[in-house]
């Protein structure tokens, strides 16, 4: 796989948006924990060791069919609305960022804004994005507000595990279900800055055919993320002057990860890593890293937080987000009452 | 590139594959090795790490052996 060179200092789009809020993020995992170790009938107890200690992956929590990625999202959803104590109608747009719809089509935002509740007054689409989904769906959604846009929840779900060839080696001790909702308000934040970049040679690199299962050249995705992430983070802090409060990064393997956060000389206690217990869990990956391993406690008032993504597309996206110190952040399980 | 660094970088590689941390030689061969994604990717980082170069993962994956590969890092190192 030849991926075409590109220049590291301009090779990412950058934009920015103003006055907005990040009022919470609930993230919802399938009920089913499926610990790799288990995973015996597939793999040598050897093999999986091997695997496990390379990508960081113990368990992850994979979604039973029938329950697909749009159930995770929605049930993320309610919760998040009825945590905030948003009026429905006060919802005006559902974006889903996912690379496993529950159909080809309708988008699957459509269902969930029937399901949800909403007035018909409310647009809602897919976008089809992996792991640097979440960063450009802040920036998407973000978008829209100049528009008149003053509140809308972006979504970002996957359940890749229904695309995994169960004997893959590569892909099916890595990847995790979740699904997650962000609430997104207008508000009076500081800039927030945005680096975006798409790499269409390396498309190959992660695909999945229709109705087929997923492949992964890891290590062409594992040469893209070293030669385009570093300059990538350099840039975000330059844009900013400084480094910032914290780092979150796509939990794509965790050697990858830690490699990277050792080159970028980022210091360990302002990057946290949860692929342990989730795996790779594509889109939902940073809103659930936010949702699990941030507290309010955590962050300063007014946080300057990295979130950057990178994979599949081959696409790649930091955002520099200014947090409040009042932001939501919750977890929950599909079947837990809400 | 030097005696040492090059052992370091085998002493790390062999870490990571979970092989003895003699196992490696600048004369390997690996006929004897799972050279899989796994060990291509870990190569990648380790020489990324202690040479400050970046192997492409397709001419990696075509080495016989350790030799290929110290190949691959001197001639990606600046003349």
């Amino acid at each position: 796989m030849t991926i075409a060179s590109s220049s590291h200092i301009n090779s990412s789009l950058h934009l920015c948006l103003n006055d907005l809020r990040l009022a919470g993020v609930v993230a919802c995992l399938p009920d089913h924990q499926v610990q790799n170790i288990q995973l015996t009938d597939q793999f040598s107890i050897d093999d999986i060791r091997q695997i496990s200690r390379s990508t960081g992956v113990e368990s992850r929590y994979l979604a039973d069919k029938p329950v697909t990625t749009g159930d995770l999202c929605l049930q993320a959803a309610k919760k998040l609305l009825h945590y905030l104590e948003w009026p429905l109608e006060s919802v005006d747009g559902v974006i889903l960022m996912t690379q496993t719809p529950n159909q080809l089509l309708p988008a699957t935002a459509c269902r969930i804004q029937h399901q949800l509740g909403l007035t018909k007054a409310t647009f809602a689409f897919d976008v089809n994005l992996g792991c640097s989904a979440y960063p450009y769906g802040l920036w998407l959604a973000g978008s829209l507000f100049s528009s008149g846009v003053k509140r809308l929840l972006l979504l970002a779900g996957d359940t890749i595990s229904h695309i995994v060839d169960p004997t893959d080696r590569a892909t099916a001790l890595l990847f995790g279900d979740a699904g997650t909702a962000t609430a997104l308000e207008k508000g009076e934040s500081d800039t927030w800055h945005f680096l975006l970049g798409t790499d269409g040679s390396g498309a190959d690199c992660l695909q999945a055919p229709n109705g087929g299962h997923l492949s992964m050249q890891g290590p062409s995705v594992f040469e893209f993320t070293l030669r385009e992430v570093p300059p990538l983070i350099e840039r975000l802090n330059s844009i900013l002057g400084n480094q910032h409060d914290c780092y979150l990064f796509h939990q794509a393997n965790r050697f990858m990860i830690e490699h990277l956060r050792r080159k970028c000389s980022i210091p360990p206690e302002i990057f946290p890593i949860n692929i342990s217990k989730y795996g790779n869990t594509s889109s939902a990956s940073i809103p659930l890293l936010m949702a699990s391993n941030l507290s309010n406690s955590y962050l300063k008032p007014s946080a300057r937080v990295a979130l950057v993504g990178y994979g599949v597309g081959l696409s790649w996206a930091a955002a520099s987000v200014a947090f409040e110190s009042d932001i939501a952040f919750q977890t929950m399980h599909f079947s837990d009452l809400i | 590139m030097k005696p040492e660094k090059i052992s370091d970088f085998l002493f790390a590689l062999a870490d990571v594959l979970e092989l003895d941390p003699e196992a490696l030689t600048p004369t390997t061969s690996f006929s004897d090795i799972d050279w899989d994604s796994l060990a291509i990717i870990s190569t990648i980082a380790l020489a990324d790490e202690h040479f400050g170069v970046m192997i492409p993962g397709q001419e990696l994956s075509e080495c016989k052996g350790i030799p290929d590969v110290l190949d691959l890092v001197k001639s990606e190192l600046p003349s």
